[in-house]
């Protein structure tokens, strides 16, 4: 047995190790038989340059055209082939040869231009995967094609159907214990939630997450402005701004006319204002009031957002910094290895890569604290969570700027000189922001826990 | 591409004909065609000639053929539509196939159904518990609509 043909067979079985094994030695030839592998036959599959050929699929005659043909001896043009796999290959089966009584296969490592191996193993997988959803995810970060599967079930003796309903359920749920949030790495170093397939979120709930970004999107802020900063025309009720100093209002839309006071009609209050202020005080004091709150509570929301946006849009820019600190790094290993092999080998520049680590997910736990502080409730043991938030995005600039400074046009051709000089530094940063990370999650997930903590669910 | 292919598909039909069945552009369209298949005589459908209509995709031979029967026909693997339930016509479909094998196929689906499969279930229990009633309504309808 060769690689492709154990493929094949695997494909067939659908990628079922186990079912492959008993077929296998149950039955042999059936089995090479029905992934239509031929053994027996010594005619290669492959491709052919051939001179004067009329393929019977598209009836072209060519006078000279690429061939494709399996060891049955079918040969068909190249274009033919080609556009034949790009239709079988979105339906996940094994391809076979285009005559309906022959059932040999392609291998899968067959290669030539657009259909090659990987094209036609990457669509195999994805088949595969779309039809056992539950135990695989792809990675929710961009670009990404990285996938997680879920091999075993999170609480023994439950089967894995179960455990991944939990899964579902855990998206909806109340509950804060932040230790059950199955956060997962893919395999290029994004973490993710599997349950709710968002990035790494702590220490907020998936619920919160939901919530926040519904938040986000909805227009529902909009409202609470347009609510604390307008009145509505008694008349026509179009949203009013007060612009001027006279309480003497005209509605622009229906030429209302209206006491931005009582919001009663202004012939009522004639030449006689003063009636207006004694009527209406109490009134204009609980109306100020609710004013007040919905003002604070957007003044609130905006605090929060604002911090959260900015972490988010400052997580891009890292990540671009660190791309060109990369570059810069790669480069000057090359020339290192060529001149000095011995004086700097890639483990010592290792640190590097913990420290992009940590900057970034630094950056993605402070973001999501912003979220969670918006739903805390106030307190003592709040003010705690938030100022070692506090130093977690102290450390989190700090490092941040270091990297600012290596790439800085100013330092061009010093940065690599810069890196190691400031080596210590970078390496204390990124311990110090993986402790207090550490220490904020801790801080969230027991004082939930304990009760110390309480979530708001606005 | 596939207009060549079609062509010459059209060129064999008249050069060699199937002795059952007709097939032919309606119009100017090539991809709009016209076919008809004759009862085969051991068949409840001896006698009648049924009419069918035949669109060819734009990726065709790639993508298989829609064919539907026009003439109404009581049959367990097709339906009120017209439409046929046959695998060649779905996920058993093969470049190499054309239209004169899937005619061929359709005939041969008329003299032995598939109950199985069947796209019209009560006809496919009247097939399967009553045959004699399945055939004598076979032979109305045949009658009725196909003569």
């Amino acid at each position: 047995m060769d690689f492709d043909e154990v493929l094949m067979m695997l494909h067939h079985c659908k990628w079922q190790q186990e079912e492959l094994m008993d077929r296998f030695y149950d039955n042999r030839e059936k089995l090479l038989a029905d992934c239509g592998i031929n053994k027996s036959n010594d005619t290669v599959c492959g491709f052919n340059h051939v001179s004067s050929f009329s393929c019977s699929i598209c009836c072209e005659d060519y006078s000279a055209v690429e061939t494709f043909s399996l060891s049955c001896g079918h040969e068909f043009c190249i274009n033919c082939y080609g556009s034949y796999v790009r239709t079988e290959v979105t339906l996940g089966n094994l391809i076979r040869c285009m005559i309906p009584s022959c059932n040999l296969s392609i291998p899968h490592m067959v290669t030539h231009g657009e259909y090659s191996h990987n094209v036609l193993l990457k669509a195999a997988t994805i088949s595969h995967i779309s039809g056992r959803k539950v135990n695989y995810k792809w990675c929710p970060a961009p670009d990404c094609d990285g996938l997680v599967h879920l091999l075993k079930a999170r609480k023994t003796g439950q089967s894995r159907l179960e455990d991944v309903n939990e899964f579902e359920e855990l998206v909806d749920s109340e509950s804060a214990d932040l230790q059950s949030i199955p956060i997962v790495l893919c395999p290029r170093d994004h973490e993710f939630c599997y349950a709710c397939q968002y990035e790494n979120h702590l220490p907020c709930t998936c619920l919160l997450v939901k919530r926040w970004i519904k938040k986000c999107n909805d227009d529902s802020e909009t409202v609470n402005w347009i609510d604390a900063n307008t009145r509505a025309c008694p008349s026509c009720t179009a949203s009013i701004e007060k612009n001027g100093g006279c309480n003497h209002m005209t509605c622009s839309t229906c030429k209302h006319q209206f006491c931005w006071i009582c919001l009663g009609e202004w012939s009522l209050h004639g030449t006689n204002y003063f009636r207006c202020n004694s009527f209406s005080s109490d009134m204009k004091e609980q109306i100020g009031e609710q004013k007040k709150v919905k003002r604070e509570s957007l003044q609130r929301y905006l605090h929060y957002y604002k911090r959260f946006a900015l972490h988010e849009s400052s997580m891009k820019g890292d990540i671009k910094t660190l791309d060109k600190v990369h570059q810069k790094m790669s480069i000057f290993m090359e020339e290192q290895s060529k001149t000095n092999p011995n004086i700097l080998s890639w483990i010592d520049v290792q640190f590097l890569q913990d420290a992009f680590r940590a900057l970034t997910s630094g950056r993605k736990t402070l973001k999501w604290a912003y979220c969670f502080g918006f739903y805390l409730q106030k307190g003592n043991y709040a003010d705690v969570f938030e100022q070692i938030q506090e130093y977690l995005s102290r450390s989190v600039e700090d490092l941040s700027k270091i990297f600012e400074q290596i790439i800085h046009k100013d330092n061009r051709g010093k940065s690599t000189a810069i890196i190691m000089n400031q080596k210590l530094d970078i390496m204390n940063l990124s311990s110090l922001i993986t402790k207090r990370r550490k220490t904020l999650m801790e801080c969230a997930s027991s004082g939930l826990a304990d009760g110390l903590l309480k979530l708001e669910m606005l | 591409m596939s207009s060549k292919r079609i062509n010459k598909e059209l060129a064999d039909l008249g050069r060699d004909p199937p002795s059952s069945c007709s097939a032919g552009p309606v119009g100017d369209d090539l991809y709009h065609w016209q076919a008809s298949i004759m009862g085969p005589a051991d068949s409840p459908y001896a006698g009648g000639v049924f009419f069918l209509s035949i669109h060819f995709p734009t990726d065709y031979p790639f993508k298989p053929p829609k064919i539907a029967f026009t003439t109404k026909i009581y049959h367990p693997n097709i339906n009120a539509n017209g439409n046929i339930c046959l695998d060649i016509l779905k996920d058993q479909w093969s470049p190499a196939l054309t239209i004169s094998k899937v005619l061929l196929s359709i005939c041969s689906l008329l003299t032995d159904a598939n109950p199985d499969d069947p796209l019209v279930p009560d006809i496919a229990n009247v097939y399967k518990n009553d045959r004699a009633k399945y055939e004598a309504t076979a032979k109305e309808w045949t009658k009725k609509y196909a003569v």
